[in-house]
């Protein structure tokens, strides 16, 4: 138990520290700009990022998921378990 | 392609009935009539009139050159969907290119890197993805549906133009056919000769992915 607490507290440390964080883009003029990043680890972060995404909508944003190559979802609220959201404009025919 | 998902879009164009198989088939079968329409009767008034008055040939070349023409210009307005707009900046551009890059897989980012369209395959079929429209491959690969689309930003740059339209095909590929305006539909080399050489490519491996469709 003496040995295991100190080996645990690096594992715990390391799983922080290679927690990949998930992004909402926006894409726009300069390419896509990140908007926000967050980790379920982070409240700030994640309130950080529900605050931006519900900006973007409010501007006129779609948010997308994308699930793999062919698929891809839109949402409304943020999915805090997404690795990245993607905010794109409206779309018509020409 | 989303199950069950609706393009958003849609409800700007509520009118309309959304795309289906069925409708596309239709769709085809109206163009072929159409040109038909525009084709064959000019071309037998044509020979009627040389028949009876050999004198009368330049009329005739006439009525040639308007069947001629007609189905020439539709094709060359399905051509265009596939056209690319003003670039932006290089450094736009890349940062651009590294999210669409994200979005698709291997082959596709070499044929986006040699003709600038995204190879997608989709319910409908094959599509080809460009900056301000997209092009179906019918199962099979005898036809295509040429489709004006685009993202109402004039300051984005090209590759974030091909990535709006790929997401929303991705999220509805009927809503997203709904929401385009068809251009054209007929036979993939009538669509290929008008294309810029650069694209020809693209049109190729299109046909050669949808040829293996059921």
């Amino acid at each position: 138990m003496g040995v295991m607490g100190p080996i645990k507290r690096v594992v715990a440390g390391m799983r922080a520290y290679y927690v990949p964080m998930a992004k909402l883009i926006r894409m726009d003029k300069t390419g896509h700009t990140t908007l926000a990043e967050w980790t379920t680890d982070d409240q700030a972060s994640v309130d950080a990022a529900v605050t931006a995404f519900r900006e973007q909508l409010d501007q006129g944003y779609y948010a997308i998921v994308t699930h793999g190559e062919g698929h891809a979802e839109q949402v409304r609220e943020l999915p805090l378990d997404a690795g990245t959201v993607i905010l794109r404009r409206p779309i018509a025919g020409g | 392609m989303a199950e069950g998902a609706v393009l958003p879009e849609t409800a700007g164009v509520y009118w309309r009935p959304r795309v289906d198989a069925r409708r596309l088939r239709v769709s085809g079968r109206y163009w072929t009539v159409t040109t038909f329409a525009h084709t064959v009767p000019w071309l037998v008034m044509s020979a009627l009139l040389l028949y009876l008055e050999p004198l009368s040939f330049p009329l005739a070349v006439i009525l040639i050159a308007h069947a001629w023409v007609i189905p020439e210009l539709y094709a060359k307005r399905g051509a265009n969907v596939l056209r690319p707009v003003r670039r932006m900046g290089d450094e736009q551009e890349r940062t651009a290119l590294g999210l669409l890059g994200d979005l698709i897989g291997h082959e596709a980012r070499e044929l986006h890197a040699e003709t600038g369209l995204v190879i997608e395959r989709g319910g409908f079929g094959t599509w080809l993805v460009g900056e301000v429209g997209a092009v179906l491959f019918s199962p099979g690969g005898r036809r295509v549906h040429c489709y004006c689309v685009g993202v109402e930003d004039p300051d984005l740059p090209s590759a974030d133009r091909v990535a709006h339209l790929l997401l929303a095909l991705r999220e509805d590929e009927s809503g997203f056919a709904t929401v385009a305006n068809q251009a054209f539909s007929g036979a993939p080399w009538r669509l290929r000769r008008r294309l810029p050489a650069r694209a020809r490519p693209a049109v190729r491996a299109a046909v050669a992915v949808a040829s293996v469709d059921p």
